[in-house]
């Protein structure tokens, strides 16, 4: 077999991490089409898009600390978005800040700053990551609701509006867009790279010249950026400040990371298998949503959440023990499992 | 006068003779509620300000005044509750009866809301079926997650639903979908606490007043001295936000009673006792009062049973249990406020929300109701043989004395009986 002929085949061998979650949008999305066909509308897809958007975004946003490894699952993503939703709504009015691109700007500072400060805390002390974004979650948590004992506040209109949108060609699209088109030009870096191999192998990137506290440090700046987007979209979809709602995200984020196909080992995580995880899980609500459950449906979505996370690992496992050339030879999918 | 005047004789809770006791049984529903309606004019007026966090949500000028006497009085400390006139005055729907009906709950996982959705699923489906008024509903959980529960009522509009009633998972957040709910010509309802969005007929309670009412109590019956410890719901839910607030005013006209913490007991006996646990651990001073939100009364109970602590007075809110333990313990409270039983709560918004379908025209964003007075000879009549002290079920008045027609009609343009469009 030339080279020629083997490249796609090799190709299509490293997204395998894709698999799992593109079988389940396709799964999800024929459910859809079946009972819940609203979806394919304009209103449907508007909700979609809204109601996804700030997960698709923190997702991407915690898909860079997992790169970074090792271990690096950021526990804290939920109470930094509630952050800095409670900075937009209460906090930017007060010194006059209500345009967008402001708005933006402050948010995606906000959480640079809190990103480099978990960054510099996990590169310079070597603590794990997992101990310092649940110390910062476990802060933020309580912050936040010092801060605001009870929702309150109305965003600016031009975000408030984005919670009742009807149509997706309105900014609730075009952002998330705009935001994965960075994403994809940042992973195209050599920055990235080093990024990679730090959380591949942190001794082999050392000795390859990588700069090690830098470069984690500039993994959490890329996160704080996007979880900065993500909250953007979040105050958009609740339109007020709100001292709780944003906690869920952790789990959630994390659930579309692992769905996603990411290893929490470190060094491999596809932007693209975070968004479709997201996505899912996004799915799994809104299909579960369209059966009467009842006052049970919550807890179907729960348990169909942690049913597709247990296969998704299963399947991720599977598949990830393989090198690209071994999963080639053993015939992909078809193959034999190790 | 309310028609729940003329039925006191019958009533489960006895109103009247409440009304009627000696001054040392507690504050009559009728007095009390007289200076709310002082309150209430004065908000009317805007003497009473709204927190600036609201503002936008309750900018409209309050139409409290332009009710009936009797109705006005139900609206005291009620500040984070849109008070203007109700978006909903000529609504119309897009077609129908029969209207299918979207049930967005936000938890499912205590005796409260199961008690809710009985009423829903067990008498008031079937009845509104039979008349060809409902054909379906359609019902959500969100489990306290909020964006799921915005998703969940966004998808309840899409898939056709006429009218949507919620149990919100947060004050302002689903501000959004009840946007769009309202501009796709849904009717939107918000039971068991506010939301503060313009675009939502309000049906509930008013939780700060029977936290006042059960407030005084409480200062009474200590005395008027002493440390009062505060059980709190679920802090950033708005009912339970609005039941402390009611606590520390009533308790704050007693000077000499300090309030000397406040732990959040989230309506589950369990974690309350947990929580009322470790505040005794570390304030060794002693107690003379519990202000508690049912559920959590029996948590709190048993807390102060384990470490040996006086039982002092609390606040029962209506679950049996609590108020099994007062009838074997007569002396430890003298009276107490009913503010919501959980199926009476789901019936007024069903009947709000079937009267606005059928084009009634309500006259104000949200409809209150106060709270009734329990007191322990009316324990008898209200617990069932064998309640102990673990029955969490929840004491209901007769529906049509809890909240009398008269007073609902009070609340609409061109009211007549739901049942007979």
């Amino acid at each position: 077999m030339s080279g020629t002929e083997r490249a796609p085949t090799y190709f299509l061998a490293r997204q395998r991490s894709l698999v799992t979650p593109l079988i389940l949008l396709g799964v999800l999305l024929v459910i859809s089409a079946w009972h819940g066909p609203h979806l394919f509308t304009s209103d449907g897809l508007a909700g979609a898009v809204i109601g996804a958007a700030p997960l698709v975004l923190a997702t991407l946003g915690i898909t860079v600390i997992a790169v970074a490894g090792p271990a690096g699952v950021d526990l804290s993503v939920g109470p930094v978005m509630t952050f800095i939703n409670i900075v937009i709504v209460l906090g930017l009015p007060l010194v006059g800040v209500s345009s967008p691109v402001l708005v933006f700007v402050a948010a995606i500072i906000v959480g640079v700053l809190l990103h480099v400060a978990m960054g510099t805390l996990i590169a310079c002390l070597r603590v794990s990551t997992v101990v310092v974004t649940l110390a910062v979650y476990l802060v933020l948590d309580g912050l936040n609701t010092v801060i605001l004992p009870e929702p309150g506040g109305t965003a600016p209109d031009w975000l408030a509006s984005w919670g009742a949108a009807s149509s997706i060609l309105s900014p609730i699209l075009y952002v998330p867009v705009a935001a994965f088109v960075l994403w994809t030009l940042i992973t195209a870096s050599t920055f990235f790279r080093n990024i990679r191999l730090m959380g591949a192998n942190d001794r082999t990137a050392f000795v390859s010249g990588v700069a090690l506290i830098p470069t984690r440090i500039g993994a959490h700046v890329i996160a704080g950026v996007f979880v900065g987007i993500a909250s953007v979209m979040y105050s958009g979809l609740i339109g007020s400040a709100d001292p709780t709602a944003g906690a869920s995200y952790t789990l959630s984020a994390v659930t579309a990371l692992v769905i996603g196909g990411a290893s929490l080992a470190g060094g491999r995580a596809k932007g693209l298998g975070s968004v479709i995880g997201a996505i899912d899980i996004w799915l799994i609500s809104y299909v579960l949503s369209t059966f009467n459950f009842g006052l049970n449906a919550s807890y179907w979505v729960e348990f169909a959440t942690g049913a597709v996370l247990v296969a998704a690992l299963f399947a991720g496992g599977i598949l990830s023990g393989l090198s690209p050339r071994e999963w080639r030879h053993r015939g992909g999918l078809a193959g034999p499992t190790p | 006068m309310l028609k729940e005047d003329t039925d006191l004789q019958k009533h489960a809770m006895k109103r009247k003779e409440v009304e009627a006791a000696p001054p040392e049984r507690g504050p009559s529903r009728r007095k009390v509620l007289g200076m709310a309606a002082l309150a209430t004019g004065a908000s009317a007026l805007g003497m009473l300000g709204t927190p600036k966090v609201f503002a936008a949500a309750t900018s409209e000028e309050s139409v409290v005044g332009t009710l009936p006497a009797d109705v006005q009085k139900y609206y005291e400390l009620a500040t984070t509750t849109p008070l203007g006139p109700s978006i909903y005055h000529d609504f119309k729907p897009k077609k129908g009866p029969p209207w299918k009906i979207g049930y967005a709950s936000s938890f499912g996982g205590n005796t409260w809301r199961i008690g809710a959705r009985t009423r829903l699923q067990e008498v008031l489906l079937p009845k509104y079926k039979a008349a060809g008024l409902v054909s379906d509903v359609v019902t959500t959980e969100s489990n306290l997650v909020i964006p799921r529960q915005i998703q969940q009522i966004r998808q309840l509009v899409d898939q056709g639903c006429d009218a949507i009633m919620t149990i919100g998972a947060a004050h302002t957040a689903l501000n959004g979908a009840i946007q769009y709910a309202h501009e796709h010509g849904v009717l939107f309802v918000a039971i068991q606490g506010g939301v503060s969005s313009p675009y939502a007929l309000q049906v509930s309670g008013n939780y700060a007043l029977c936290g006042k009412l059960q407030g005084q109590a409480l200062g009474k019956k200590m005395g008027g001295k002493g440390n009062a410890l505060i059980v709190q719901g679920i802090p950033q839910a708005q009912a339970s936000n609005d039941f402390q607030k009611g606590h520390e005013a009533g308790l704050k006209e007693y000077p000499d009673i300090k309030i000397v913490g406040a732990v959040a007991g989230t309506w589950v006996d369990s974690v309350a006792k947990t929580k009322v646990l470790e505040f005794l651990a570390t304030h060794p001073e002693p107690l003379a009062g519990i202000a508690t939100q049912s559920p959590g009364d029996i948590g709190t109970l048993q807390a102060l049973q384990q470490t040996g602590r006086t039982i002092v007075p609390l606040t029962p809110g209506g679950e049996m249990g609590p108020l099994a333990y007062w009838r074997d313990h007569q002396d430890w409270i003298d009276l107490t406020y009913q503010g919501w039983p959980p199926g009476n709560e789901m019936e007024e918004g069903w009947e709000a929300m079937l009267r606005t379908l059928e084009g009634q025209g309500p006259k104000i964003a949200s409809l209150l109701i106060g709270p009734g007075p329990i007191a322990y000879k009316d324990l008898a009549a209200l617990l069932p043989k064998g309640t102990t002290y673990a029955s969490n079920e929840w004491v209901e008045p007769p529906y049509a004395e809890w909240f009398p027609a008269a007073t609902m009609d009070a609340y609409f343009e061109r009211s007549a009986d739901p049942l007979k469009k």
